[in-house]
């Protein structure tokens, strides 16, 4: 017990179970936050193909097909706007990460941002590239 | 203080307990006549001198100083002498106690749990020698100096605090200003308390209770910004954990 | 006071959160909206012979294994804490569901990559 607790009956009032959502800065919080349930979803998705890859051609093809069905391109439609999310807000509390160095944190947040630009246009280009 | 026929009109709700009638808070409304320089401060101020003596808050300052002020003002955390009402009007103002504490009266919160958090971050100069006064004074570069200024500026406001969901969901957790404190002593370079204090710092209710949320550096007053404090500790209490600490931190500055 | 374990799985959750960040979006929309449609890129890039070569080789192995492991490892220490904010906390109890899972995922990866020779 601290010595500094009043001697008076306090009243404690519990936080409440919508804490999240009754705050912009905290709703945002916990999007990003549950962005990474599609982080999951994403790596799991391309476990499948692996392991259709390790049971042969016949196998594999199929799970192309599932891959390129309607629900599946929905799935990675939204996918890829969690991960932009995710991308963004890395990069916009990464400078709460670093030492305390005399940089703009802006200048982290948009240079992140420019390297997962710079690095996607650059990966399809090469792919591109590789197969023609 | 004479109103002019100008002055318009604002509600003020306010969260009232009273611990020696009350079993539950309830919601009061006043009526309060403003100006467009008021604060919410100075709205509590009429109350309690024209309306309703019995409301309770502590302030001091009035200049965003002390610390003293504040409260919840429509859910955010704020210094109630930092707020205008201005900025709300024509709707109401809702005000009450800061989140994540006991009341003990009105908008009078228990800050005990704070002051011994305080405590236990050791937050004094731990040097590596005695130095006594003929030895003259510390030299300190700009450099050293801008390495934890900021983070001396805390006012001990507790907006941080309500503002932590963390603290919230769990009060064991030592919380943003305190272990901003925690770091502003770390980071002084006439201090060597890392290991002295790196109990705390690498425990669960050290920098690993917070999930960066980073609400409480958006709601600081005094732009303190505990949330980079605490964040870039995680790397230190990481090297610490695997015995590369040295290698992070500048020559001589833990022992 | 206890030490908190958090370190490893933080800098797991680190690695793969900067992994994820930076190539998470355009993997995405190679392997699940280009390719598939032949949009851009050709249908062919991902087929049987070439994924076939590229999971053989070692680095192609490491390249898959890095990304499904640390996207686990990020996902899942994010989700534990994230249970925990909504009231859903158990930390012993959680911390080997979640980690359990992502280390389980890992090691099924790795046998996977392994069985599928060099």
């Amino acid at each position: 017990m601290s010595r500094f607790k009043p001697d008076l009956k306090t009243y404690t009032r519990p936080i409440p179970a919508g804490w999240w959502w009754q705050t912009p800065f905290l709703l945002r919080y916990m999007l990003r936050e549950w962005s990474s349930l599609f982080v999951v979803a994403y790596a799991l998705v391309l476990l499948s193909g692996v392991y259709s890859l390790s049971q042969g051609e016949a196998s594999y093809d199929a799970w192309r097909g599932v891959i390129a069905s309607p629900p599946l391109v929905v799935f990675h439609l939204i996918a890829l706007l969690v991960l932009v999310y995710h991308s963004y807000t890395w990069f916009k509390v990464m400078p709460k990460t670093t030492p305390h160095i005399p940089i703009d944190p802006k200048v982290i947040t948009y240079g992140g941002i420019a390297v997962v630009a710079f690095i996607s246009v650059a990966a399809v280009a090469i792919v591109y590239w590789v197969m023609s | 203080m004479p109103f002019d026929p100008t002055t318009r009109t604002i509600e003020i709700e306010c969260l009232r307990f009273n611990p020696e009638t009350d079993t539950e808070p309830h919601l009061q409304t006043y009526k309060v006549p403003f100006h467009d320089d008021m604060s919410v401060l100075q709205g509590l101020q009429y109350i309690k001198d024209n309306l309703d003596g019995s409301l309770t808050f502590r302030w001091s300052c009035r200049m965003a100083i002390c610390g003293s002020c504040g409260m919840m003002v429509n859910g955010v955390p704020q210094l109630s002498c930092h707020t205008f009402l201005r900025d709300y009007f024509p709707a109401k103002v809702s005000v009450a106690p800061l989140d994540h504490f006991p009341i003990i009266r009105d908008m009078a919160i228990d800050q005990s749990d704070f002051l011994n958090k305080l405590e236990s971050v050791k937050p004094y100069i731990i040097p590596k020698h005695d130095k006594p006064i003929e030895d003259g004074a510390y030299r300190q570069t700009p450099k050293q100096m801008d390495q934890y200024y900021q983070y001396s500026q805390c006012i001990n406001c507790l907006l941080c605090y309500a503002a932590c969901p963390q603290y919230g969901l769990n009060p064991t957790f030592t919380g943003p200003a305190a272990l901003a404190l925690l770091h502003r002593y770390n980071a002084d370079s006439r201090d060597v308390g890392w290991t002295a204090r790196s109990e705390l710092t690498n425990s669960d209710d050290g920098v690993w209770h917070c999930t960066l949320v980073g609400y409480c550096s958006e709601v600081c007053p005094k732009e303190v910004d505990p949330a980079h404090a605490i964040n870039q500790n995680k790397v230190n209490s990481t090297m610490d954990y695997f015995g590369l600490l040295k290698l992070l931190m500048p020559k001589g500055a833990t022992e | 006071m206890k030490r908190a374990s958090d370190p490893i799985f933080w800098a797991l959750f680190g690695a793969g959160g900067m992994l994820a960040a930076l190539v998470g979006p355009v993997l995405i929309f190679i392997t699940g909206l280009a390719v598939p449609f032949g949009f851009i890129l050709p249908q062919q890039t991902m087929s049987y012979g070439n994924m076939l070569a590229l999971a053989q080789n070692p680095i192609g192995k490491l390249a898959i294994l890095a990304v499904i492991s640390l996207f686990l490892f990020h996902g899942c220490h994010r989700l534990f804490h994230c249970f925990h904010d909504v009231g859903i906390r158990s930390p012993a109890a959680g911390k080997f569901v979640f980690f359990g899972f992502a280390t389980t995922v890992t090691v099924i990866t790795a046998v996977l990559l392994l069985a599928i020779g060099f």
